[in-house]
């Protein structure tokens, strides 16, 4: 052993001194936090927190099944912060380790190859461009050890099966070497970063299976993949038993999150957009690279002569292997490493063409491809490891060659290598791929010691429990999480800090939990005397103040600290401890918060969450409510139902911004036209369609629908290919065909559709009305004929809709459809931000029969008395509230705009979300064009104005706006146009208004006496708590505060799981409880078995293997 | 060299001119209507058929396809110190096709066991 190590002494010592770069990386006390790095500060807690598939450290809680592949990967982690030393160390060490690993890796596979082709000079060159080089420098600004790890094994796995074809080991011990090294080089069980291993070992089966094609070495082949499944399934057994029970309900999931197939299709593209083959074979095309203006060393390597000459001889050096090893034994190895680096560039290379159409087909119709959405990243390991093993073979053919002819120019030679080596990874010796925004952001940070402070004593036996909102928030859109000592990443610091539950709106809340924090948030900004109320609601106790947030980044600003100073300055709140720039602020009136609390009866909510902004405003509202929330009283749970006390009921504005949605029916622009020779095969088509339609009405009618919208499309398609004639009126005919066959079925069918169908319906034939106003001008005569056919079918369609559509069709009338669950006396409350205003009285209408009544804010809400009620039976209501417009800028004048005068409102505050009218009229002494724009934040450019037509006719105009970022300020600008020196426009009648929203609560106030009410239990860990008994209060409805999840179960007894107050866990146990009740998240018991199966597997694996040897040994 | 050249033209002209005759054809054929659905997935697909004529017809040693790529990839160079990017993308192309291709006629005599 000793001898084997001392021949290689020299290769190992180079390839470890160089493995020492890390220590070059960190300035003073700096270390690598943030991004995507995942890397904590408190390496020990996290990793013990990670053994569970349940996390507290997001949100009100959140599954974290995926981190259990992790084990090693943070466990090492762990393990040496365990010896005392500090984050930078720990990190150093970990950094130096996943640096030298694929290239310890590389170098054992490239020795078995030199030693087999008696290659001298082959081994250390392969292993150190393995080691350090571009693709690893992307990875190495996040510290991305997952991608290292399967890095590093794809040199070993070649090494193993390798050695198995020459025979040199058996399968069995073969297929336990390849299935432990991927047990401990796991990649995270992230699939696509498989995508590398995938591809080298199909290379691998066909180059095996080229060779010679027989049934013996199928069968040798089947054994190993079996053996190494099997091994492989028992060793992984602690991650794949719940990581597969979770993934499994979860796909279609995945893929919504990432946008559906055409938001992935659009990813791979924009991804793909520089992965040109030539930029592959120079190993350039990193997507971040080109789209990064402010990379910190790419544009060197884009625009520098010297660098643009080493990129191309990186390919020339590796393909040249082919030229000069024609007829050495290593053609082989060459051949075999040079398709996989060209199989890797096909995928690499994404949908960049030439092949980018075969890619996008595989995502489309590959079950599971779409994994590999980033298709650059996911299949680079092979070729980097194609191209060591290419240019490794070239060099030592150099070198050998040198080494025989001229030792000087042998020693010339190799220097120049390792400098200009050295020279094209300089990145590397000083850290700067860590400043992945030059001058802006960093990952290389120094963390104040207060922060660390901080999270000791969060994490404290006292503290781990205690629900801490996180102030101020991350910005809404982009939920970032940043400092001013340079932290910066999705992921809170606080979640990397300690365990304890610190919340805030970040990408871990579901979308209605982001919606309760946020709204706490504005109540806080706004200084809502109700907020603590919804805090109490939400089980908050304590509030984090970091007056260090980096709150007014330019992409990302949010509300800055001292917003929320005036809400945490109440008596009823403690600044309890100081950290620095941290203040913790506790509620001092606040009772004992237990995880488990019961009740015995609940409120319903007939809406969403987005409710309690009217409901914790209420007066009468109860911060120790159990809150069912229902969207459908079809669906409502009958046995909760006897539960409800309490109702509130917060209907829709149904349209009231007046903008309507469009809808194709999911149909899209047919390919063949009537035009086309193949048209008749459509007819056919269409034909044998009708004939096997059947006769059920719903599904005439979506035919119908379909094929009248493709018929538009059609329509529309031949307007721009400028036909006029006889194709487009075929078109027509077909398309008054089917609305002559939808007519009929619409009016039968109609009275039975709910209002969402009656507007989904609507919004298509809306669509078709545009359709066909679109081409409108382009038709001839005859063809105008067959329009005014279609136009005239429509019309009658859509009145008929009218009748029963509920909608918002103008700006006084805004329309809700109100569901009350029970029959009872409610109350009112309205409010319109708007406008600011909280009404005494509101006049509405309910089916038609007119109502005056206080709202909340006016309403005797001690009095029993009914006459501020309204008696409402259970069932769904027609409502109309009428208001009144506002016109934000006062002009009753008429306005005289010429070339030389524009006109300018006054400015006003702007909200996001709202949508912004305008409406004028307007003529001119003689035809010319008027220059129209909304101005935001005082900035406009003169190809953003609108250039109107205006004539001597008067005209309405009429423009909306609305902005879903956070603008401030805006104005209206009128021009005349500056080459008509002579006109004068004239505008009268000039409004601005905003399109308003009301919000309107119906509610019965009823004194309800029974609220949640603290449960005695023991909180085991994180996924298990115990119910103690005998229970105080003999309840049985159960609130579990900790994010809802259908994985959360009462293991004894029969109960029914329900989301309670939007967020939560909430049971209805209805068996008696005589003995404890066991609270648990059932993915866990599947951690657990897994552990036991893992641990079990490698004891008796490496028994087996020690049994072997021995029994080899013997004989 | 010139002769050489020339003699190889003459003897092989007749060739010439039928690969030449056949991408005309083949790319009026992928161009016109249904047939360019094919072209819209794989653009290339003229030249690949040209290609394959090539190789089949003029008997090409294949032993030159890697002098060939690597000679592409000095003028991919140039192409680059000339800022002429659409030209480069192509010589990849081509350069990718090379190389595939002699893997492919040297799949046959591969021992990588052995």
């Amino acid at each position: 052993m000793i001898k084997h190590i001392k021949k290689y002494i020299f290769d190992l010592l180079i390839l470890c001194f160089l493995g020492l770069i890390p220590l070059l990386w960190f300035r003073g006390d700096e270390v690598i936090l943030g991004h995507d790095a995942g890397l904590t500060l408190e390496p020990i807690s996290h990793f013990y927190d990670r053994l569970f598939a349940w996390t507290d450290r997001f949100a009100f809680g959140t599954d974290q099944t995926y981190a259990i592949p992790g084990f090693f990967i943070h466990g090492l982690e762990a393990l040496i912060s365990s010896l005392g030393l500090s984050l930078q160390k720990m990190q150093q060490v970990i950094f130096i380790f996943w640096l030298i690993l694929p290239g310890l890796c590389m170098y054992y596979f490239a020795i078995q190859i030199a030693k087999k082709y008696k290659l001298r000079y082959f081994a250390l060159p392969a292993s150190l461009f393995y080691m350090l080089n571009h693709f690893l420098l992307q990875g190495w600004f996040v510290a991305e050890r997952t991608k290292f790890s399967l890095y590093a094994a794809l040199p070993l796995l070649l090494a193993f099966v390798f050695a198995w074809t020459e025979k040199k080991r058996s399968t069995f011990l073969t297929g336990f070497y390849i299935s432990f090294l991927f047990f401990l080089l796991n990649g995270e069980a992230s699939l696509p970063l498989f995508g590398s291993v995938i591809l080298t070992m199909a290379t691998f089966t066909f180059f095996y299976f080229f060779e010679e094609r027989s049934f013996s070495k199928f069968f040798q082949l089947a054994k190993l993949a079996g053996l190494t499944l099997v091994i492989s399934c028992i060793l992984n057994a602690y991650w794949l038993l719940p990581f597969g029970y979770y993934v499994l309900g979860s796909y279609s999931k995945e893929v919504a999150q990432a946008g559906g197939l055409l938001g992935i299709l659009g990813w791979v593209n924009y991804i793909s957009e520089k992965s040109s083959l030539i930029n592959l074979f120079r190993l350039q095309g990193i997507p971040e690279w080109y789209q990064n203006p402010l990379h910190p060393y790419a544009n060197i390597f884009l625009h520098n002569p010297f660098f643009i000459t080493v990129s191309f001889l990186i390919p020339f050096t590796a393909f040249l292997s082919l030229v000069v090893l024609k007829k050495h034994p290593a053609r082989s190895v060459a051949i075999f490493f040079a398709f996989l680096a060209l199989i890797s560039m096909f995928f690499m290379a994404g949908s960049h063409p030439p092949f980018g159409a075969i890619y996008l087909l595989f995502v489309k119709f590959i079950p599971g491809f779409i994994a590999f959405r980033t298709p650059y990243y996911k299949f680079a390991s092979s070729l980097w490891l194609a191209y060591a093993v290419l240019i490794g073979l070239t060099v030592n053919v150099i070198l050998e060659y040198l080494k025989k002819k001229n030792h000087i120019f042998f020693f010339i030679t190799s220097l120049f290598l390792i400098i200009s080596f050295l020279a094209y990874n300089y990145p590397f010796l000083n850290g700067v791929f860590f400043d992945y925004i030059q001058g802006q952001r960093t990952n290389r940070v120094s963390v104040p010691t207060y922060v660390y402070e901080f999270g000791k004593w969060s994490g404290s036996q006292k503290r781990i429990n205690t629900k801490t909102l996180s102030l101020p928030p991350p910005n809404n859109e982009f939920k970032v999480d940043s400092y001013k000592w340079g932290y910066w990443s999705l992921a809170p610091a606080t979640s990397l800090l300690t365990n304890a539950p610190i919340i805030s709106s970040s990408t871990y809340a579901s979308s209605d939990q982001g919606d309760l924090i946020n709204l706490l948030y504005k109540k806080m900004e706004s200084n809502d005397s109700q907020w603590p109320k919804l805090a109490k609601f939400l089980g908050i106790k304590s509030f984090l103040l970091k007056k260090d947030f980096a709150w007014n980044l330019k992409d990302s600003p949010t509300a800055p600290p001292s917003a929320y100073e005036p809400a945490l300055h109440r008596n009823d709140l403690k600044l309890i401890k100081k950290f620095g720039e941290w203040e913790v602020y506790d509620f001092t009136s606040l009772d004992k918060v237990t995880p488990i609390t019961n009740a015995h009866s609940m409120d319903v909510v007939m809406g969403n969450v987005k409710a309690m902004d009217l409901i914790s405003s209420l007066p009468a509202f109860d911060a120790k409510s159990l809150i069912y929330f229902a969207t459908d009283i079809k669906k409502l749970d009958s046995s909760l139902v006897p539960y409800f006390q309490r109702v509130y009921s917060k209907p829709d504005c149904i349209n009231c911004d007046l903008q309507y949605s469009y809808s194709y029916y999911n149909t899209s622009t047919p390919l063949l036209t009537p035009k086309s020779k193949l048209y008749p095969l459509i007819i056919i088509k269409r034909i044998w369609d009708e004939k096997h339609l059947g006769k059920e009405p719903v599904s005439v009618l979506n035919y119908y629908l379909t094929r009248s919208m493709q018929d538009l499309l059609i329509y529309q398609k031949l307007g721009t290919m400028r036909e006029k004639g006889i194709y487009t009126q075929r078109s027509l005919v077909n398309y008054n065909y089917s609305l002559s066959r939808i007519n009929p079925i619409i009016n039968k069918l109609v009275p039975s559709f709910d209002n969402i169908k009656l507007i989904e319906m609507n919004n298509v034939f809306r669509t078709e009305k545009l359709i066909l106003d679109g081409e409108k001008n382009n038709l001839d005569a005859d063809t105008k004929q067959f329009l005014l056919q279609s136009l005239s079918q429509l019309n009658n369609i859509n009145m008929t809709f009218e009748k029963y559509v509920w909608q918002t069709t103008d700006e006084e009338h805004k329309k809700y459809l109100v569901t009350i669950p029970k029959d009872d006396w409610y109350r009112i409350s309205y409010s319109n931000h708007v406008k600011n205003e909280v009404a005494d009285t509101l006049n509405f209408t309910l089916n038609e029969k007119e109502y005056s009544m206080p709202t909340s804010s006016s309403a005797n809400h001690t009095s029993e008395d009914t006459k501020d009620k309204i008696y409402l039976k259970r069932g769904t209501f027609k409502m109309q509230l009428n208001q009144q417009i506002t016109n934000l800028v006062n002009n009753s004048a008429e306005l005289n705009i010429d070339n030389m005068h524009c006109y300018n409102s006054s400015q006003i505050k702007l909200n996001k979300n709202d949508v912004y009218r305008v409406t004028f009229f307007h003529q001119a002494n003689k035809s010319t064009k008027l220059d129209v724009a909304f101005i935001i934040d005082n900035k406009i450019k003169t190809s953003e104005f609108e250039k109107i037509n205006s004539d001597l006719k008067w005209q309405k105009y009429s423009k909306d706006y609305v902005t879903d970022l956070p603008k401030k300020i805006l104005s209206l600008k009128i021009c005349g146009n500056p080459v008509d020196k002579l006109t004068t426009n004239t505008v009268k009648d000039l409004e601005l208004r905003i399109i308003s929203k009301p919000d309107v609560l119906f509610y019965t106030d009823r004194s309800v006496n029974d609220h949640l009410l603290p449960v005695s239990s023991d909180k085991i860990n994180q996924t298990l708590y115990s119910v103690n008994t005998p229970i105080k209060h003999n309840n049985k409805l159960f609130l579990l505060n900790e994010s809802f999840s259908q994985y959360w179960n009462i293991e004894n007894g029969n109960s029914t799981h329900f989301i309670a107050n939007g967020y939560a866990n909430g049971w209805l146990h209805s068996d008696p409880i005589s003995k404890p009740l066991i609270i648990q998240y059932k993915i866990q018991r599947l951690v657990e078995a897994g552990f036991t199966i893992t641990g079990i597997g490698v004891f008796s694996t490496f028994l087996y293997i020690g049994w072997r040897k021995r029994k080899k040994h013997e004989k | 060299m010139k002769n050489k050249t020339l003699s190889w033209i003459v003897q092989n002209y007749k060739k010439l001119l039928v690969l030449i005759f056949m991408h005309i054809i083949l790319s009026a054929a992928f161009n016109s209507p249904y047939i360019n659905i094919i072209q819209i997935y794989i653009s290339f697909i003229p030249y690949l058929v040209d290609w394959i004529f090539i190789l089949i017809v003029f008997k090409l040693d294949k032993e030159y396809i890697p002098s060939l790529a690597l000679t592409l990839f000095v003028l991919a160079y140039a192409f680059q110190l000339l800022n002429k990017i659409d030209i480069q993308e192509k010589t990849g192309e081509i350069i990718f096709i090379l190389l595939t291709t002699y893997i492919v006629l040297s799949l046959p005599k591969l021992k990588l066991s052995r």
